[in-house]
């Protein structure tokens, strides 16, 4: 029965885990550096 | 294209941003840089009506009353956001402090006067709200954690899409504690565009979390003019900066290229507004042309106590050059979409000046809320809004004392706006935009008196009050909130469009990432990309934007207070 319940456990914390990097990577939340959005405005020469 | 000398086309804070970044990032000199403009006081305005009643907006409109003072518009900072505007404000002294840079001035006042609202909003009968009570239901939480969720690369999703558009399904929305605070905190209109709601609440997120109390804006110590561009005008005229005025630039020169794709500036035509009289300037292969495309104070009039301002249809200086340009090229974006639709964008502001405090201790009264930096709104007493809806009538901020220089110990300055000025008064049966200085002292003195709680109701001093009124300056702007209207990601030309060697975009008009408009920040980033661009200096030096929207904590207590 413990075991039953650990294992539960787990796959519902793997399953919040994974569907919450799902959604921070839907959100962009991992691209903290914005710096390439800029290089467009760069100077050519 | 590096160059070494720039022509600014407009004096406000995006292009003296910029010029401060040449000097001190790019080592140019001051006197390669040479300002062209209507006038002194363009968006961050305030000074004695007496000193711009013969500005170029005003003139044609001679007031009787010129007593008193007049600002606008005002605005509120956020260090954690405007990172940009304080690293600005640090590269200048102060034009009031000694010894103190202008970053250093506004701290030092902010921190001994620190804003929490009490009365945020006001409605007769129950007084002031608990307006911590966003009061959202599910539908509007679903639909604003969309916005929240959507990441930059597809806001694009929202092109053309009003504010009115994205909550068709949810009218509940526009009645609700949050929108009152919103929309009148940041001067949106249901036909504002939703792609820039949606970089509010990303850029705004962490102020969403406290926003009944605005403890998140922080203040400058006078009104805008004396505490951030004075700094900025006195700071460049000693480098040797050139600020020419009374001069309307209506003609870019082009360069004739086979394809058409190739912009440079090659001369520009413009107006001296003093002698009529027109000049013809070249622009030669080492100078860039830094140009301010659209002012929402283009246009705008004043009244005064027995007068009401009147409407003025020019199109706009800035504006109309900006016109002139998208003739010429397809990627310079669409003037018509800000100006050219005043019903999306037109609102009145008012700047009462009083030789005693007897004003100021009623309002005082009847917040709880001491005198400076709070911001306090009163809703309708019926449906007044196209849905049938309550609505905020009138917004009123009561600056520290005091807010000008110049001001008596015993004046009192406030400011107040109606967002929609087409709407009726509540005590004056006339739409605000018809209004006097007096019908709308009555108006604000009769919203007060809808709220009083006694024991003494201020209506019966209103004799008194209206006695104490030096003057009160209506002011009409048909642009005051175009940088919002609704938009498609294209209508906003980028700072530096494709294809451009020697031609910048500033301002509040402009396409850049991430950044919401309405901001000293949002102008002040673009003067730097624009100059960081001419001098040669790498983007990846431009000041780091700190993202609160990617902060987990800062979205847990979002979400937390979307249930308050």
């Amino acid at each position: 029965m413990k075991k039953v319940f650990g294992i539960s456990i787990l796959l519902l914390g793997g399953a919040t885990l994974i569907s919450s990097c799902c959604l921070a990577k839907k959100m962009d939340l991992f691209k903290t550096d914005d710096s390439a959005d800029y290089a467009k405005f760069d100077t050519a020469n | 294209m590096r160059k070494n000398k720039a022509v600014m086309i407009g004096a406000g804070l995006a292009n003296m941003a910029a010029a401060v970044y040449l000097i001190q990032e790019g080592h140019w000199s001051g006197d390669a840089i040479t300002f062209y403009a209507l006038d002194q006081h363009g968006s961050n305005d305030g000074d004695t009506t007496d000193a711009v009643t013969d500005e170029y907006w005003n003139k044609n409109h001679p007031m009787e009353n010129t007593k008193g003072y007049v600002a606008r518009g005002g605005r509120m900072l956020n260090y954690r956001t405007y990172v940009d505007l304080m690293d600005l404000l640090d590269r200048i002294p102060s034009a009031t402090e000694k010894g103190m840079t202008a970053a250093e001035d506004t701290r030092d006042f902010d921190a001994k006067h620190r804003t929490f609202d009490k009365a945020r909003l006001l409605e007769g009968s129950r007084g002031i709200l608990e307006s911590g009570k966003l009061g959202f239901n599910n539908t509007d939480r679903l639909l604003l954690t969309k916005l929240i969720m959507m990441p930059d690369s597809q806001e694009t999703v929202l092109d053309n899409v009003t504010i009115a558009d994205y909550f068709q399904d949810d009218p509940h929305f526009f009645e609700t504690n949050f929108w009152f605070m919103w929309e009148t905190t940041f001067a949106f209109r249901t036909k504002s565009s939703a792609q820039e709601l949606r970089r509010y609440m990303h850029q705004m997120i962490y102020e969403f979390t406290q926003i009944e109390h605005l403890v998140g804006v922080n203040r400058t110590r006078y009104n805008q003019y004396e505490s951030i561009m004075l700094p900025l005008i006195n700071y460049l005229k000693e480098q040797g900066c050139q600020l020419i005025l009374n001069r309307r630039v209506t003609d870019f020169i082009f360069k004739e290229t086979p394809m058409n794709d190739e912009i440079t500036v090659t001369g520009l035509k413009m107006t001296n507004t003093e002698t009529n009289e027109v000049e013809n300037i070249k622009i030669d292969n080492d100078t860039a042309v830094i140009f301010t495309n659209g002012s929402i104070t283009d246009s705008a009039t004043l009244g005064d106590y027995d007068h009401a301002a009147p409407e003025n249809m020019d199109y706009g200086a800035a504006s109309s050059l900006w016109k002139q340009a998208t003739n010429h090229f397809y990627n310079l974006g669409n003037p018509d979409k800000f100006f050219a639709d005043r019903d999306a964008s037109e609102w009145v502001s008012f700047t009462l000046t009083t030789k005693n405090h007897l004003l100021l201790n009623e309002i005082t009264r009847i917040t709880n809320q001491l005198p400076g930096n709070a911001l306090n709104s009163f809703i309708s007493t019926e449906p007044i809004t196209p849905l049938n809806q309550k609505d905020v009538n009138m917004s009123i901020v009561v600056h520290h004392q005091p807010h000008f220089t110049s001001q008596k110990p015993n004046e009192t300055v406030l400011w107040g706006y109606f967002l929609y000025p087409r709407r009726h008064g509540e005590f004056v049966d006339k739409p605000y935009i018809e209004m006097t200085g007096k019908d709308m002292a009555l108006e604000l003195i009769g919203q007060l008196s809808k709220v009083d709680p006694g024991p003494i109701n201020i209506k019966d001093r209103q004799t008194e009050i209206l006695d104490s009124i030096i003057n009160n300056i209506p002011v009409y702007m048909p642009y005051a909130s175009a940088l919002f209207n609704n938009r498609a990601k294209t209508d906003r030309p980028e700072v530096i469009p494709d294809h451009s060697t020697n031609l910048a975009f500033t301002g509040e008009f402009v396409e850049q990432p991430y950044q919401m408009i309405f901001t000293e920040q949002s102008a002040v980033r673009s003067g730097e990309i624009a100059a960081y661009h001419f001098a040669g200096i790498p983007m990846n030096r431009l000041v780091k934007t700190p993202r609160y929207d990617k902060d987990i904590k800062t979205l847990i207590r979002a979400t937390k207070k979307m249930f308050d």
